[in-house]
């Protein structure tokens, strides 16, 4: 008998810590493509800069995120919030699943979750297992695997946000350095339309 | 054919086994809710639109916009410009993907929910406990099978279409050696061949209904499916349409009343809200006054959604409790 059957499932809030950490970290990337785009110094390098943005961040990189976490939760038993706070996903015999059943838990199962009001997220807590709906359809759990890990995973999430806030904070005062480049591009806008405006 | 038997029945099933009504949310809001000719979509908006436009309007409007527009293009086409190659290749590419991606994960969830809604009525029907993992390897078992099928549905509903055209236009050339006959091709033919096509139409239409059955009930594949659920369709026509009729006016009276109810409960707050901001003149609601209409917004949606998701299991019961006297019927 696989070990990992015999493994408690993992609480709702040690979840969500590890949720959490996924999602600052999955914003941490987006910031970084946001600060290249602060660093524009005149409208051609920030349409180039906005544009990368929208193709790598919002196309490559969500299209990426997405085989990452379905390839890690096959390599390694979650991503790494899970691998951080101890935790791990598996089969019901207590196995790694495979990268489509990961695929269907992480996308189609988690879109079923969260179609009505998160409530198939909110299950989980009230679950006798633990399970919220993404888990039930692909048959899978999330088992503790390391008991006392989940207090580097709250250090890493303390960690990880006050990485975002300071990078958001550079990000500010950049963008606040380079005003005069947006208020430039606004003004030559509106001059634009005004003069349109006043022709007729 | 007991039609009011099988209704109950249905309605028993629904009731019970609420975990269905997962697979109809997903189908509620994805699609795929099979025919059902209207009704348990909740309505139309239940937003009050305002009695007149505001006066102050500015006159020229339209030159002054379409030139302001032209003169703004030109400053954007300049910037654009300047946005290297590659940059635009990638975005093409990455929106052609991630246009891909969520068709296939909208094909995807159609069918798995499509494949375990109807293995989870008929397990419900034999008394067996329904629950969201019971279920869901027959639907992910129905997956790819139910994706052929809708190919080959589409398939034929196309080729139908042009044959008929082309059938059209063939003897519309053949007979255009004077006005007289064209003429009369083009009405006889037109009524002829697009009577057909549209009897033909729901055909194809209605055999879906058996063919996905015969695939997650039966494990038929999804041609052998196609084919026999034609043949159904065939030999039971009348039945299955008027059983269609039914599950439609069930499904048209509960979505209407439902939706008359959510107007009045969600649609006069809406009004009391939104007329005294066009009163002297339209002016911007206050915070309090925008959340309350996004709750009410938010509320009438999910409200709506519950209830397609629902009916949307009643009639997946109905058509599969159909399919079992039918089948009966033919052994």
């Amino acid at each position: 008998m696989n070990n990992k059957q015999s493994l408690p499932p993992a609480s709702a809030w040690r979840r969500l810590v590890a949720y959490s950490i996924d999602t600052a970290l999955f914003l941490f990337g987006l910031e970084v493509l946001l600060f290249q785009v602060a660093l524009a110094r005149d409208v051609t390098e920030l349409l180039t800069g906005l544009s990368s943005l929208v193709v790598l961040g919002l196309l490559l990189y969500t299209i990426g995120y997405m085989l990452y976490v379905s390839a890690f939760t096959t390599w390694f038993g979650g991503t790494i919030g899970k691998l951080l706070v101890g935790v791990e996903i598996v089969d019901l015999g207590g196995s790694r699943i495979s990268f489509r059943r990961a695929f269907f838990r992480n996308y189609i199962g988690y879109m079923v979750s969260g179609m009505f009001l998160w409530l198939g997220f909110i299950w989980i807590f009230i679950d006798k297992d633990r399970r919220g709906w993404h888990d039930m359809v692909s048959a899978t759990q999330v088992v503790i695997k390391s008991a006392h890990r989940w207090v580097l995973g709250v250090v890493a999430l303390a960690l990880v946000i006050t990485a975002n806030i300071s990078y958001i904070r550079s990000i500010r005062s950049i963008v606040s350095g380079n005003m005069p480049l947006y208020q430039d591009v606004f003004s030559d806008v509106s001059s634009e339309l005004s003069k349109a405006m006043k022709t007729k | 054919m007991d039609y009011g038997a099988i209704l109950r029945r249905s309605f028993e099933l629904t009731k019970k086994h609420k975990w269905l009504w997962v697979y109809g949310l997903v189908l509620a809001a994805f699609g795929g809710g099979g025919f059902n000719g209207g009704g348990g979509r909740g309505g139309s908006s239940s937003v009050t639109s305002p009695k007149s436009l505001p006066k102050d309007v500015p006159e020229h409007l339209p030159e002054k916009a379409s030139e302001v527009l032209g003169k703004t293009t030109n400053a954007i086409a300049s910037w654009l410009s300047h946005v290297p190659v590659t940059t635009w290749v990638l975005l093409g590419l990455g929106i052609l993907l991630l246009f891909i991606l969520l068709l296939v994960i909208s094909s995807v969830m159609r069918s798995w929910a499509t494949g375990a809604l109807i293995a989870g009525v008929a397990d419900a029907d034999l008394g067996k406990d329904v629950s969201l993992a019971s279920t869901t390897f027959q639907g992910i078992s129905s997956i790819w099978p139910l994706i052929k099928l809708g190919i080959i549905s589409l398939a034929v509903t196309l080729g139908t279409l042009i044959a008929a055209a082309a059938l059209f236009g063939l003897g519309y050339l053949v007979f255009s050696f004077s006005d007289i006959s064209k003429v009369i091709w083009a009405i006889l033919a037109g009524l002829v061949i697009g009577l057909t096509a549209l009897v033909l139409l729901a055909l194809f239409s209605i055999t879906n209904i058996y063919a996905e059955r015969l695939i997650v009930l039966k494990g038929s594949s999804s041609l052998g499916a196609w084919k026999r659920g034609f043949r159904l369709t065939w030999r039971h026509f009348w039945q299955t349409v008027v059983m269609g009729f039914i599950n439609s006016a069930v499904g048209c009276a509960v979505g209407c009343l439902s939706t008359l109810v959510l107007l009045v409960l969600l649609g006069v707050p809406t009004a009391l809200l939104v007329v005294p901001l066009f009163q002297g003149g339209f002016h911007w609601p206050s915070i309090s006054v925008l959340i309350a209409l996004v709750l009410i917004l938010f509320t009438f949606v999910y409200l709506s959604l519950a209830i397609s998701a629902v009916l949307i299991v009643f009639r997946y019961g109905t058509w599969n409790l159909f399919f079992k006297e039918i089948m009966n019927n033919e052994q």
